[in-house]
Order: C-alpha cells, then sequence, then structure tokens
C-alpha cells in the first residue's frame, strides 16, 4: 500500500446492500465519529466553496470508499496533501472520476479501475481515507486520526486509542459479537492441534516466517 | 521547607543535587524533601505539558504510529539530544552482532521515560538475586529479595500499583503487603486465553500496573483509552511527574535544560560539585553533600564516563572498570498470529495479562526464561495495514480489518541476558552532541543464553497459538529492545568487579549514589520500573541515614 | 493542591433531611418496635442529615468525634464531638438540653453554636425525631473521651452571647406547619425543601445582610465558586423544561445526561444525602420545587441546557500544527480524551457531553469555570465520577488563568453559551474560592464603624455564608 501512485473515483450511489451489522454499529454508534448532520456546526473549515478539482475529489472519495458521509474538511484537506504529495495527482483523480461515472459498489468500481490501469490510484486513495494519511511512510503527511475510515468497522468495540470509550471497566464487558466471517478471505494453514502440555514435544505448526520491525514496548 | 539557595552567577548549593528527573531521581528527591533537605534536580531535558504531546500523537503519520515511534512525539531540547528512530538520528551509536536488538526509546525530559512506558509493576523473583548461586550463570545481587521487598511494597504504594491480591496470581507470591490495589480487572480477551492456555501450564497471570479503575489520591481512573503508550492522555497512568510535581511541592527545585557534564572529588573522593549547561551553554556548578545520578540506564555511565577527572582518570566510581560494561535489556521478539475465534485486544489498558509459566525454573541454567505479554495494544492500525495490502475495498476491506482486529494477537516475549562486560557502552570518538560531548557508542550482543532461550520460547509461542487456533503466525526473526536499559553500573559486594553496593552508592565516592536499571545485576524477564525505584528508595533511606549519623 | 475542601456547605443544608421520616410515615415509625426500631430510625436520620459531613473529620476520623476544621474568613471553627462521651462529647445531655442544642443552638452549658451549625433549619423538626437522634446517639454511637480543638475566634466574633440577638432576628423557633391548601406530597416537599432548609439555603439569594431576598426563593445565588442555580418552574431561566422524571434522576444521581451533571456542592449533597432519601421523598421535593412561583432573570435567552451542538473542528485541525488557538489546543489535548473530539461524551455517557449541558449554557461561567479548576468528585450508587482538576498538582496538566480563560471560552463558543466570555481574572477570583460577600470582604474594617452587636450580628451571619461559598 506504499505505492504512492494510487487514487480512485466513485460513485455517488450507496452501496446496494448495507449489512445488519453496518446498521447495527451505525446506530449504536451514532455521534461518536459520524455526527448527523444537523448537529455539526454550520460548515468551519469548508466556509469557502470548494474548488471543481475538490468536488470531483469528494465524490470520488465517496464512491471508491462507499462511504457518503466522509467530511468535507478532510476531504479538503486530503486532496491539498495529496496534490502536494503526488505529483499531477489532480490528473489522476480526473482518469478515476470517469471510472466512478458508472457507479456501483466499490468492488465494482475497483474492476472497472483495473481495466482502466486505475486500481492502484483508488486503493491508494481508499487507503488515505482509511489510514487518515497520504502514504504508509515515515512522516508522510496525515490528515485525520480519530475520524480516520480504519477505525469505523470496530467503533462498536474498540476505542479510538487516546479516547475513553466508557467508564472505567468498561472492557470487562462482554465484547460484541463478531457478525463477520472468522474465517479468512485468503487461503491460510490450518491450525495446529493442541498440544498436550508445555513441556511436551510442540505439535506441527506453520512455520515461521520473517516479518516487519517489531513494535517496541516497555 | 529547605530550598537549595542560588548564587547570583545561578551556581546552586543543596543538600541533594540529583540529576535526572525520571521517576527514580523524582521519587527519591520527594522523600529526600519530604525529610526537610534542600533537593536540587537537574534535567538535561524540556519540561513538558501533557496536552501537547497527546496532540503531536494524534498528528503523527499512521506510518509512524503502527510501527511505534514513541520518541518523535517528545520535543527534545537543543542541546540534550535522545534517541530517534523515523529516521534515526544515532545519537546512539550500536554495533556488534545484536547492536539492532539496543535500538532504546528513553526520553530527556522533566519526568522521565515514564511519560511512555505501560506502567507495568513487575518485582524480580527470590531466585533472580541468585543466578550465580542457583543457576551457576550471571551475577548474585549484593542483597537479596528479602532485603529490597519492604522497598519493593513502598514503591508499589508511591505508585499506586494494581495487583492480584489473589496469591495464586502473583509472581512472585512472595510479599509482606498487599498491593494498594486489586488487580485491573481481565478484559475478554484475557479471560479466554487464560482459559485456553493455562490447563498446559503457561500460567496467565494479571500484570500488575501503575494505574487503578477507582481513583488513587487525584489521579483519575484509567478509562481504558488503550495509548498508555506512548501518552495517557488522561493521567491516569503513574508517570515520574507526579513524584516531580510532589518533590517541588515538598521545596524541591528542577532546573530543566540543565546538562551535567563535569564531577568534582576531594582528596577523600567525595563528590563536592557537579557542573552543568544551561540552555545558553553557559556553565555552572551544583555544590552539596549528597550527590545522585539517575539518568537511565545508558545517560548515567556516559556521564560517569565523560566526568573522568584527575583523581577518577577512567571516570567517575571506575575503579572497577566496569562502568558501562554489562549492558542489558530484555531483548525479545514478537509473535503475531490470528485466533480463529475473536478475543479483542484493544480494550482497556495497553498491558493487562502475561505468560509467566516460563519465568522460572532448572532450565536457567542452560538457556534464558522468559515471559510474554499478551499485548492489549489495539490491533486495528496492523489489521488495516494487512487488510489494504490484500487489495480490498468497500464492505470487504471493512470485514477484513474488523476481523484482524478482533482475531489478531501479538505476543512480545522477553527475554534474560546475563550481564556480559563486553556488552558495553564507551564514549564516542566521532560523534558529539550540540555541546561537544561526546555520544555514547553501545556494542551488544545478546549471547548464546538468549539464543537458546529464544529457541525454547519460539517453542512455546508455537504451543500457545496452537491452543488458540492460530494461523498467519510470524515471530521475528532479530531481536528487539524493550527499553529496560540495565547493567552499565552494576551492583556488587565485591569494588573490584562491581560499581555500587547493596544501597547504590559507588564504592568509589561515599557521598555518590547511581540507583536505577544500570545497578541491577540480573535482568530477570520482567520490566525494570519497580525495581529501579525499590532500589531509589533504598537508595534514598541509605542518604537520610547518612545525614542522620552525621556522615553526609 | 487541588480544591478538594469539603462542602461543609452541603452539610447542614441537608439537616431538614432529619424531619423527612415523621412527615412521611416510612415504616420506621416509633411504634413500630421498641429502642432497636427507634435506633434504626435515629440512624437513618442521621445518615440522611449527614451529621457526619461535619461532626466527622474525613479521611479516618472516628465517627461524630468532632475536630473537622471548618474554614472561615476569621478561623477555623470545629465541630463538636456529638459522640455520647461524658467528659468531651454530649454524654451527659438530657434529651431536652439536646433539642435545645439541635433547634435553638444552645448547648448543654447554656453557651450559643455558631450558626455554622444549622439550628434555624433544624428548628422545624419534629419532637418524635429529636428523640429518634437522641437515642440513636446515646445508645449506638460509640463514645469517644476527645476532646476537638476549640474555636477561637478574634473579637468581638468570640463573643457567642452576641448570638442571642441574633437569634431573637433570625431564628425562627416554630415546628414546621402543612399548608392545608397545598397536596400532603407538596408540603411534604416544602418541609424538605424549604421548611427544613434543603434547597433555599442554597439556591435562594441573599442581599447585602446576608438574609434571604423575599420573592427570590429558589432564584439562584453564588456560593462563591459555585452558582446555585435558579431552580424554579421557569421554562427560561429555571428547570421549566425538565420532567419530574429528570429532577428526581438529577437528585437520586446527579447526572441527567443532555441536561447537568453535578459537581460541587451539588455533588456532596447527592452523594452523602439525597441518594439516601426514600423515593417519595425525592418526588415530593419534585412536586414542591415545581409548583414555586417561576422566576425569570432578563439575562437569560434560552434555557440553560439546551445550548450548543457538537463540533465538527476535529475534521479541521487534525495535522495541523502551529494554527491552533490556545483554547483549542487544550480542549483538543486535555478535554477531548473524555468529552470527544466532537464534544459528545463517552456513549454511556459516563463522561459528559458538553452542549445541552448547563454547565457551559448558564448566563455565568463560574460553574464551567469551578468544574475545570477543581473537578469533579461524585461517588452515587456505588460509582465514582471523577473528573480530575486542571489545578496545581493536577496528574493530568497544570493550566495557568489564561488556559482555564482560553479553554473555557472556546467550550462556551463551541457547545455553550456563546455570548458568556471569560477572563484571567475571572479565572483567579473561582479559583480563590469566588466572589466574596461585601461583610466578608470588609471584614474587620467595619467594626469600629457600626455598633457593636449589630456588627458582630452581621458578620457571623456573613462567615457562615463565606463558609458555606467554600464549597
Amino acid at each position: 500500500m506504499s505505492d504512492p501512485l494510487r487514487t480512485g473515483p466513485d460513485t455517488v450511489e450507496p452501496p446496494p446492500g448495507v449489512s445488519r451489522r453496518t446498521l447495527m454499529m451505525a446506530t449504536a454508534a451514532a455521534g461518536v465519529s459520524t455526527l448527523a448532520p444537523d448537529m455539526l456546526a454550520p460548515g468551519q473549515a469548508a466556509a469557502r466553496v470548494p474548488s471543481a478539482d475538490e468536488a470531483r475529489f469528494l465524490a470520488v472519495s465517496r464512491a471508491v470508499t462507499g462511504h457518503q458521509d466522509l467530511n468535507p474538511d478532510i476531504a479538503t484537506r486530503l486532496f491539498a496533501a495529496m496534490v502536494r504529495t503526488f505529483p499531477g495527482y489532480g490528473a489522476r483523480i480526473e482518469a478515476l472520476s470517469h471510472v466512478v461515472g458508472a457507479g456501483g459498489t466499490p468492488e465494482e468500481i475497483l474492476a472497472r479501475a483495473e481495466e482502466a490501469n486505475q486500481r492502484q490510484t483508488m486503493l491508494g486513495l481508499v487507503a488515505a481515507w482509511f489510514t487518515g494519511s497520504v502514504q504508509d511512510r515515515t512522516n508522510a503527511p496525515m490528515v485525520a486520526y480519530h475520524d480516520a475510515l480504519m477505525y469505523r468497522p470496530t467503533r462498536d468495540a474498540l476505542p479510538v486509542p487516546t479516547y475513553c470509550f466508557a467508564a472505567p471497566a468498561w472492557w470487562t464487558e462482554a465484547p460484541p459479537p463478531l457478525g463477520v466471517p472468522v474465517a479468512s478471505p485468503v487461503p491460510v494453514p490450518a491450525p495446529a492441534p493442541p498440544p498436550v502440555g508445555i513441556q511436551s514435544p510442540p505439535p506441527p505448526q506453520s512455520k515461521i516466517l520473517p516479518t516487519k520491525p517489531p513494535a517496541k514496548e516497555h | 521547607m529547605a530550598h537549595p539557595s542560588f548564587s547570583g552567577s545561578g551556581d546552586v548549593t543543596a543538600d541533594v543535587v540529583i540529576v535526572g528527573s525520571g521517576v527514580v531521581g523524582a521519587v527519591i528527591a520527594h522523600q529526600l524533601a519530604a525529610a526537610g533537605h534542600s533537593v536540587v534536580m537537574l534535567e538535561a531535558g524540556l519540561r513538558l505539558k501533557r496536552s501537547d504531546i497527546v496532540e503531536n500523537w494524534r498528528n503523527m503519520s499512521f506510518h509512524n504510529r503502527v510501527h511505534s515511534d514513541f520518541q518523535g512525539l517528545y520535543p527534545q531540547a537543543p542541546l540534550a539530544p535522545a534517541p530517534l528512530y523515523f529516521p534515526a538520528n544515532d545519537y546512539v551509536g550500536l554495533s556488534g552482532p545484536d547492536g539492532s536488538a539496543f535500538q532504546q526509546g528513553y526520553l530527556r525530559t522533566v519526568g522521565g521515560t515514564t511519560w511512555h512506558w505501560a506502567a507495568s509493576c513487575w518485582r524480580h523473583l527470590p531466585a533472580d538475586f541468585r543466578m550465580k548461586t542457583n543457576y551457576g550463570v550471571g551475577r548474585d545481587w549484593a542483597i537479596s529479595y528479602d532485603d529490597l521487598e519492604p522497598y519493593y511494597c513502598r514503591a508499589e504504594e508511591a505508585m499506586g500499583v494494581s495487583g492480584p491480591h489473589d496469591p495464586d496470581l502473583q509472581s512472585p507470591r512472595e510479599r509482606s503487603r498487599p498491593y494498594p490495589r486489586d488487580m485491573i480487572p481481565f478484559g475478554y480477551g484475557d479471560r479466554r486465553v487464560a482459559e485456553l492456555v493455562n490447563p498446559h501450564g503457561f500460567r496467565l497471570v494479571p500484570i500488575p500496573q501503575g494505574r487503578s479503575i477507582q481513583p488513587f489520591e487525584d489521579r483519575p481512573s484509567c478509562c481504558g483509552n488503550n495509548n498508555c503508550q506512548p501518552i495517557c492522555p488522561i493521567g491516569a497512568m503513574y508517570n515520574g511527574i507526579q513524584h516531580v510535581v510532589k518533590a517541588e511541592d515538598a521545596g524541591a527545585v528542577v532546573l530543566d535544560q540543565a546538562v551535567a557534564y563535569r564531577i568534582d572529588t576531594d582528596e577523600k573522593n567525595r563528590v563536592t560539585a557537579i557542573h552543568w549547561y544551561d540552555a545558553e551553554r553557559k556553565s555552572h556548578k551544583a555544590t552539596g553533600r549528597t550527590f545522585v545520578l539517575a539518568c537511565n540506564g545508558i545517560e548515567t555511565p556516559r556521564l560517569l564516563l565523560l566526568a573522568a577527572n584527575e583523581r577518577n582518570p577512567t571516570g567517575i566510581a571506575n575503579s572497577s572498570d566496569q562502568v558501562g560494561r554489562n549492558m542489558m535489556d530484555h531483548s525479545g521478539v514478537h509473535a503475531t498470529f490470528l485466533a480463529n475465534e475473536p478475543l479483542w485486544f484493544g480494550r482497556g489498558p495497553a498491558q493487562s495479562s502475561c505468560i509467566v509459566g516460563p519465568r522460572d525454573g532448572g532450565f536457567r541454567s542452560s538457556y534464558s526464561a522468559n515471559k510474554m505479554i499478551l499485548n492489549n495494544i489495539s490491533r486495528v492500525g496492523p489489521a488495516t495495514q494487512q487488510a489494504l495490502e490484500l487489495g480490498l475495498v468497500g464492505q470487504a476491506l471493512e470485514d477484513e480489518i474488523r476481523r484482524r482486529a478482533a482475531c489478531g494477537v501479538d505476543l512480545s516475549v522477553s527475554l534474560e541476558p546475563l550481564p556480559d562486560p563486553d556488552n558495553r557502552l564507551t564514549l564516542s570518538r566521532t560523534r558529539r552532541d550540540p555541546l561537544g560531548l561526546a555520544c555514547p557508542d553501545i556494542h551488544y550482543d545478546v549471547g548464546e543464553y538468549v539464543r537458546k532461550g529464544a529457541v525454547a520460547a519460539a517453542e512455546q509461542i508455537k504451543q500457545v497459538a496452537g491452543l488458540l487456533g492460530g494461523t498467519e503466525l510470524r515471530v521475528t526473526t532479530s531481536f528487539n529492545a524493550n527499553n529496560h536499559i540495565m547493567g552499565g553500573a552494576i551492583m556488587g559486594s565485591d569494588p573490584k568487579d562491581s560499581v555500587v553496593d547493596g544501597d547504590c552508592r559507588a564504592h568509589d565516592h561515599a557521598n555518590l549514589w547511581l540507583p536505577g536499571g544500570g545497578a541491577m545485576p540480573s535482568a530477570s524477564v520482567v520490566n525494570t520500573t519497580l525495581s529501579m525505584v525499590a532500589l531509589g528508595i533504598k537508595a534514598a533511606d541509605s542518604m537520610q541515614a547518612d545525614f542522620q549519623g552525621g556522615r553526609a | 493542591m487541588i480544591g478538594k475542601g469539603r462542602a461543609a456547605w452541603g452539610r447542614y443544608v441537608l439537616g431538614p433531611a432529619l424531619g423527612v421520616m415523621s412527615m412521611t410515615g416510612v415504616a420506621l415509625a416509633q411504634d413500630a418496635g421498641g429502642d432497636a426500631a427507634l435506633v434504626a430510625r435515629g440512624r437513618y436520620l442521621a445518615t440522611a442529615a449527614d451529621c457526619a459531613a461535619c461532626h466527622t473529620t474525613p479521611h479516618g476520623g472516628r465517627p461524630f468525634a468532632g475536630g473537622y476544621g471548618i474554614a472561615s474568613p476569621l478561623g477555623s471553627i470545629y465541630a463538636a464531638n456529638i459522640t455520647p462521651s461524658k467528659v468531651a462529647g454530649i454524654g451527659a445531655y438530657t434529651e431536652a438540653q439536646f433539642g435545645r442544642a439541635v433547634r435553638e443552638g444552645i448547648r448543654g452549658d447554656g453557651a450559643r453554636l455558631y450558626p455554622a451549625m444549622p439550628y434555624t433549619s433544624y428548628a422545624r423538626l419534629t419532637d418524635a425525631d429529636i428523640h429518634a437522634l437522641y437515642v440513636y446517639f446515646m445508645q449506638e454511637v460509640r463514645p469517644v473521651d476527645e476532646r476537638p480543638p476549640a474555636t477561637h475566634l478574634p473579637f468581638p466574633f468570640n463573643l457567642r452571647f452576641s448570638m442571642m440577638v441574633w437569634n431573637a432576628l433570625y431564628l425562627d423557633n416554630t415546628r414546621f406547619a402543612p399548608d392545608p391548601a397545598k397536596s400532603a406530597e407538596v408540603n411534604r416537599g416544602a418541609y424538605l425543601a424549604i421548611g427544613l432548609g434543603h434547597c433555599d439555603t442554597c439556591h435562594t439569594p441573599r442581599n447585602v445582610m446576608m438574609a434571604e431576598i423575599g420573592g427570590k426563593e429558589l432564584g439562584g445565588a453564588s456560593l462563591g465558586a459555585w452558582i446555585a442555580p435558579n431552580i424554579t418552574p421557569d421554562p427560561v431561566s429555571g428547570i421549566g423544561n425538565w420532567s419530574s422524571d429528570d429532577l428526581f434522576r438529577y437528585l437520586k444521581t446527579g447526572d441527567v445526561p443532555g441536561k447537568a451533571q453535578a459537581a460541587g456542592p451539588m455533588a456532596e449533597a447527592i452523594e452523602h444525602s439525597f441518594q439516601y432519601l426514600t423515593d417519595d421523598d425525592l418526588k415530593a421535593i419534585v412536586a414542591y420545587v415545581r409548583q414555586v412561583p417561576a422566576l425569570r432573570d432578563a439575562a437569560d435567552s434560552r434555557p440553560r441546557e439546551s445550548f450548543g451542538m457538537a463540533s465538527g473542528r476535529e475534521a479541521a485541525l487534525r495535522g495541523v500544527s502551529g494554527t491552533l488557538d490556545n483554547g483549542e489546543k487544550i480542549f483538543s489535548g486535555d478535554c477531548a480524551a473524555c468529552h470527544q473530539p466532537g464534544g459528545q461524551g463517552s456513549r454511556d455517557s459516563y463522561y459528559p457531553q458538553l452542549f445541552h449541558n448547563t454547565a457551559t449554557g448558564a448566563s455565568t461561567p463560574d460553574n464551567l469555570i469551578a468544574a475545570i479548576v477543581e473537578g469533579v468528585d461524585r461517588t452515587v450508587g456505588g460509582q465514582h465520577v471523577f473528573m480530575p482538576g486542571f489545578s496545581h498538582g493536577s496528574y493530568v496538566d497544570e493550566l495557568s488563568d489564561q488556559d482555564v480563560a482560553d479553554v473555557g471560552n472556546y467550550v462556551l463558543t463551541h457547545f455553550g453559551n456563546p455570548a458568556v466570555k471569560i477572563s484571567a481574572a475571572d479565572v483567579a477570583s473561582i479559583r480563590h474560592g469566588g466572589p466574596k460577600p461585601l461583610l466578608a470582604r470588609v471584614g474587620g474594617y467595619i467594626v469600629p464603624a457600626l455598633a457593636g452587636a449589630v456588627v458582630v450580628l452581621l458578620a457571623l451571619v456573613g462567615l457562615v455564608v463565606a463558609r458555606r461559598r467554600r464549597g
């Protein structure tokens, strides 16, 4: 996802099927990240009228993420950051907007984007909205933390770190149902059989794979 | 209330001069100031506001956050650099087979590195104090667990530690007083994993922690915002700054941006003064009766070496040539995998439970013990990275983030290096800080003891992962730092092969104490802070005894 | 350290609860059976009255042994030992002496109590309640043979006999009499709320003589650092828009999401007393409050709980460094962790929302400032609600007067009443206990100028009020 040349357009139609879980979470978490429009202070950062490029960027972003409620202030600032980071970014968004025009789900748009050689642009744009940063690189410009889309799929269960979730010791309560298949959509090795005990010979296990530098802890 | 006295030129005189304002220095400062002594603390770094640190963290790039850039959000004093890794500033020069395992994150700032710890408050085991006697490896401490036990209690009480009242969940069980607060209650993930792994001998226990779910004094309750590292946004986690403020209220004075660099000694080799540079590079002098260096396991030996003088040509407190040697940390590995059921780590404080079954045993005569922290840090960041890597969009992307965040497990495995004189901090001949003072160089090799321990740990990791139906198991193949710096001013009963005695008093200087991680002669596998504070309080008691006995 | 002085204020406001039982006929009636029932009833009365708040030293003092110093501008007034110790307490009191002390402020030895002891309220207590209390104190409270420190106020305030004159002016030594025109519930509420000083002591404004202003009943008053707001049924200035359930919940828990949270002296009143009252008694108070004359303050344009909305500023400020104003920076760094970036509070309302909140919508910012400076501390129903203060010694951050003003103004602008502004001087004033009543400000200077006895009386009243205002 560190490919700097990802961008994507979007369809303005909402995805045809909103899952029950999504609805449930949206209801349960109303007001945490997504404010009902009438609760929002009137356009504070977006006091000015967005340019055509900015408006296109927001429309494309809505389509590729599948979220109609993307914040216009964040969109304006993300677009500016993307343009600063990736030369010619405006043109790529324009190209992607043609792919988005036909509508459909993000998955459908991605399929068309691939044909139009816009796959990386679309994935990069999705990644930027999900991570709140223009790319996954050291000190890359960022525009969203609490509002980064990556926190939405778990907002019924996990806090956005730094923000208190509920009364102290809330975490002792049962977490919400997972609501999605526990199995991975990509093939992975089968789990090992349970071992007999700590001193027994270890059961067969997936081989140890190299990975990224570890997180530090104290 | 006694206060240090300042001259017109900015020199200062106090009963007690402490270099370093982290948790150890601050707890000592508070105790001595409360006992009526004048105390001055010299802190190389800046005094920061919590709210600025919180905002700096939220304003960091995703990449920095997901890769734990816990240093970059803390502004550094222009004249007192500390390690940075995003990108690396090479303040500490690393070499040796495992140099990269010694990339420590420590802060030079008022309050010290406990600004970004996770508040684990472990005790060493009684056996950890007798490694040579029990297992024929490493060193024995100059004191026993029983000697330190009352100070462990006092440290826990000072820091408001929550730990299990149930003896079966304690590690170690030997304690004379209960924890000030009962354990932070487990979340679902801890409960479920305990259910699955404990029947197999792994012994998952609660981590004793410097936070509480009811207010402790005026410290607010932990609300489980899951951001202990690199900053607790609400002050619910113990930080050294809390004792800095208490020390100030008792009359102590903290000078920030005061970089100590020279130490004067008299004909009896007592310390008479410590010199520092202020933010304008002007030199000043702190004179006193009792001196403490509590600058952490890297800066304390560095200062001792920098301050070599005519009577102590190889460095202060270094007649044994052990200053800067025996550098240790809980060189560790991480294991990540996906369980075959949702465990939902990331609910509650960042650390909660830990597998301590392999903490001790006869095997320690041949290889390292370990502990495995079941990290409770939200997996949303890594899950997002992984889900994006798969090229997913739309509902599939969100489902995959949810699945990986719910089922993801990260084990942080700590190992136990032995004190090795060749693991050594020296002064760089090429790199200097902005004041022209030599930067530290460290040569580090974890040693066969740890390497063999890592092999054993890897087998245990496979078993744990197997018990949780793990897939996508990955174990890191090089060791990582855990920021538990030990050894550079090692404790021992023989002045010929150690730097300090059982009170952390320098063998060479009757009025100089070097408390903290540097004094610890065995690493154990547990986070060092509680032991450091216990040693600090023990040192403070010996300072007070000197004052009372007319020896100060 | 953060001001955590106990609001002695809340205490004698609660004295009225003493009378509750006899009014409500709760199943603790005297004839229910012997001394055990009587003692239990007395214990309930003493708990409801929170005698311990003043008479038990905080943090481990022995029950009712006294010694807690109630700070006043003139010096500490030490609460008496009211255990049945014959040498140090009230063990030698007859029931008649006990009753005179509680209802008339006359000690067993004939000396006058300072009105820090709220005998003017307790004067309404029925004989039956006095009896139950007496039996409880004599039979169940353990005697402690230790004398608390003596109270030494400077001349002329040390002349306890002057209280006789004050009492002649202000002590209405008559028992409560129901108004036959009102329902039994309202009468009961009146007994609790006004007859026994449960609400009016704080919520009714006072004139320069420190007497409650006629016709302004429950119209709101400053207690120093905190404001006791208008709680008349006026829909704009008072609680006219609150449902009876809202009011009941507030008294029972101190927390009505979307309206108000109790802090300062009100939190203590709820913590120590209201939460233990029977539901019927709380409902009676609500019924009474809802029918007092509505009072409108011309300064109020909208109900104080109606201001504000969630903020969208997070979307505009994240990743932008160096350009935020100080108030916004502090809000995001120190406040948003709990109250959330949009100010909505946590999903369970444990951390309350900042808009539609009386602390941010009031016409005066005192309670907002006091909450920031002193924090909030309320234990109700076993749940400890704790907001750390941001004064010296704060475990979060120490904020300067200007910092508090800046973040307070940010909160008022984005979540509360934008017409209200806070200056650093306002914060300094609240930090030091809030505006002082005239009598406390002029203090001893006024003495030579006026006739001695009157001055003493006035000053004593001022002293009591100032003490309350310390909250």
